[in-house]
């Protein structure tokens, strides 16, 4: 998680909200890969919520440039997630 | 004679060719004449003056199951022009069903259909059936409402591998069991096979069906191509490259076996607006083969709902607000009742204390209902206004009166853009359904879809011409599926008919009601401009009301 942000780590370079199929909003994100391929990956509300917190982030456009590595961490440990008080991603 | 006669009517057949004006007889549950009728030849007389005489609408993804066991009209589905609805989509299913599996059946029917608990206790219907037949037998005598099933995966699996369907991959005999169990299934009247990558049970666990290696999916595949039957389908919509695969999966089973193949939902954002385009690039490809992979394409916009108990992304666009939403309940209800902490929300709404952010904000639903119905329903601006406050303080205040437990409802935050849902819906290769009856009651209303289409895609935009509009949720789909005898107007096919003006048939406002058994709720939509319903040659719905004309059947 305290890795610098270079070129050798996927990394966010766009975030949105947007209506689910189930009726919750949605954090779409966009993601630049280390091959400069540029994809999405769409969160649920809870997890979306724990990405920023994790992140320190009170605004979308706080994702911008974070690690897609803050992702990882959020599936793998939500509970610390949670908290918002853990590392927060470079 | 003729035991009901239509006139007057413009006559849009469900083919897209133009309406004409003419008469509709009906006899023994069919179209029997298309023409100039005298009344004297008819027992029932309907005018038409002014309106449109359509087949009835078919809505292919349903999830009424339960609803099906205490009320046969699937209300208020049949009010809006629908007269055949698809249940048992998403892999689920209410059978085939061993007593021992129903707990964790409707853990996952309550996860997607909201029903409450008691739903399924007994309070609205007894279970009296394991088959699938039997289930189907269940239903039959109070359908007023055509209903064409689809058998479940994950039921199929449960049947078959009890607790380890969600554990583990079946073997070879355990597969040949799911395919003799979908056969009965098919045999019985099933159109189709439904299945899920995406779909949880109430403890958030994968369904059955997510558990399913390739192999267990091509074998029940090879079923339906014994039927020619429908292989349904919940992709990974949320991931257009993993959509694209399962595109690509599901032509190669429709080329391999000769079925035909639907998978939804599909739609669009303005967040990613390249998805919708590639997934529907890689359909015309496959459908160029050969392949039978239809997309479902919802109309309504999707509406999102939230309350200040738990941080909502709606607010991830306003720091404020969305570091005071990430609080613990206590420090948060002390921030928003604090006289700096409110002075801080309002400024930060913006202009008017957030007249254009939050004013346009629909309250949805207040626990005490009872006593505070004049609220639900209405924008927030609205009962600023009333209350001589900003919508901001409104809100906060609210909120504060009711625990932080009233829901409000943010419009149009997906699948919004008519400029680009409209030519979606009328491309001849997008099936119009992903409606979901029946299913997130509590969450959203999941009716009026049909009349969303026609006042805002015809009148509207002008996408689809009313002859378009029509074939979309008439013939097309039961092409699409293959339901012989229905979704046309011509003599000889089952008597299914809507009668609507074009110029008001639309939804309603989306209004919570207590109308289900126990004590749960539900959002529902009426039906605006629809005149009368006929469901086999009986009447089954008017202004008046729900006839419970009994004469639904169950198709395939």
């Amino acid at each position: 998680m305290n890795q610098p942000v270079g070129q050798n780590q996927p990394i966010i370079i766009a975030a949105d909200v947007s209506g689910g199929h189930d009726g919750q909003p949605e954090l779409i994100l966009k993601i630049r890969y280390e091959n400069g391929v540029v994809g999405d990956a769409v969160m649920e509300n809870a997890l979306g919520v724990k990405l920023l917190a994790h992140c320190g982030a009170s605004h979308l456009s706080e994702l911008v440039g974070k690690p897609w590595q803050a992702v990882i961490e959020i599936l793998q440990d939500t509970d610390r997630a949670t908290s918002g008080a853990t590392a927060p991603c470079q | 004679m003729y035991d009901i006669v239509v006139k007057n009517g413009l006559i849009v057949d469900g083919s897209g060719m133009p309406g004409y004006r003419s008469d509709l007889g009906i006899k023994a549950g069919k179209v029997a004449h298309i023409g100039r009728i005298d009344d004297a030849e008819g027992g029932q007389v309907i005018d038409a003056q002014g309106c449109v005489v359509a087949p009835g609408f078919i809505d292919p993804h349903t999830h009424f199951d339960a609803q099906l066991l205490w009320d046969g009209e699937a209300r208020p589905a049949l009010a809006h022009g629908v007269t055949t609805i698809v249940p048992g989509n998403c892999s689920l299913s209410l059978a085939p069903l061993k007593e021992a599996h129903r707990e964790g059946l409707v853990g996952m029917f309550r996860q997607i259909e909201e029903l409450p608990k008691e739903v399924f206790d007994g309070t609205a219907f007894e279970w009296t059936w394991e088959r699938f037949d039997d289930y189907l037998a269940a239903i039959k005598s109070q359908l007023s409402i055509n209903v064409a099933p689809l058998v479940g995966h994950s039921v199929i699996r449960m049947w078959v591998m009890d607790t380890a369907a969600q554990q583990r991959a079946a073997t070879a005999e355990e597969i040949e069991q799911m395919q003799d169990l979908l056969r009965q299934a098919l045999e019985a009247g099933a159109v189709g096979l439904s299945t899920s990558y995406v779909d949880i049970d109430t403890n958030l666990y994968p369904v059955p069906s997510r558990w399913a290696h390739s192999d267990e999916l091509d074998a029940l595949a090879a079923v339906l191509g014994e039927y020619g039957k429908m292989l349904q389908v919940v992709p990974e919509f949320y991931a257009t490259d993993i959509t694209i695969a399962r595109i690509d999966q599901l032509a190669e089973l429709s080329l391999k076996y000769n079925i035909p193949t639907t998978f939804s939902p599909l739609f669009d954002s303005a967040a990613t607006p390249d998805n919708v385009p590639r997934a529907m690039a890689r359909v015309k490809e496959q459908m160029a083969r050969g392949a039978r992979v239809w997309p479902q394409v919802q109309t309504r916009p999707i509406d999102i709902s939230f309350c200040f108990d738990l941080p909502s992304l709606f607010f991830a666009g306003n720091p404020a607000w969305f570091r005071a939403m990430r609080l613990p309940t206590e420090e948060k209800i002390a921030f928003f009742s604090s006289t700096e902490g409110r002075k801080k929300l309002v400024e930060a709404a913006g202009p008017e204390g957030g007249r254009g952010w939050l004013g346009p904000l629909v309250i949805r639903s207040v626990p005490d209902a009872g006593t505070n119905e004049k609220l639900e329903g209405r924008t927030l601006a609205e009962v600023a206004d009333e209350r001589q406050q900003t919508p901001a303080e409104c809100m906060i205040d609210l909120s504060l009166q009711h625990d932080l437990d009233v829901h409000f409802l943010a419009a149009n935050m997906g699948h919004n853009d008519s400029t680009r849902v409209g030519p979606l819906l009328a491309d001849p290769m997008v099936h119009v359904g992903a409606s979901d009856g029946g299913a997130h009651i509590a969450s959203f209303a999941t009716y009026g879809d049909t009349g969303y289409l026609f006042s805002e895609f015809v009148r509207g935009s002008g996408s689809l011409s009313l002859e378009q509009a029509v074939k979309k949720i008439t013939l097309d789909t039961a092409n699409i599926w293959g339901l012989k005898g229905r979704g046309l107007l011509q003599q000889g096919f089952a008597a299914d008919v809507v009668i609507f003006d074009p110029n008001q048939i639309a939804r309603g406002e989306e209004q919570a009601v207590r109308d289900i058994p126990g004590t749960g709720m539900r959002y529902i939509r009426d039906a605006i401009g629809v005149n009368s319903v006929i469901v086999n040659g009986a009447l089954a719905y008017d202004q008046t009301g729900y006839k419970e004309a009994h004469t639904g059947q169950v198709v395939s």
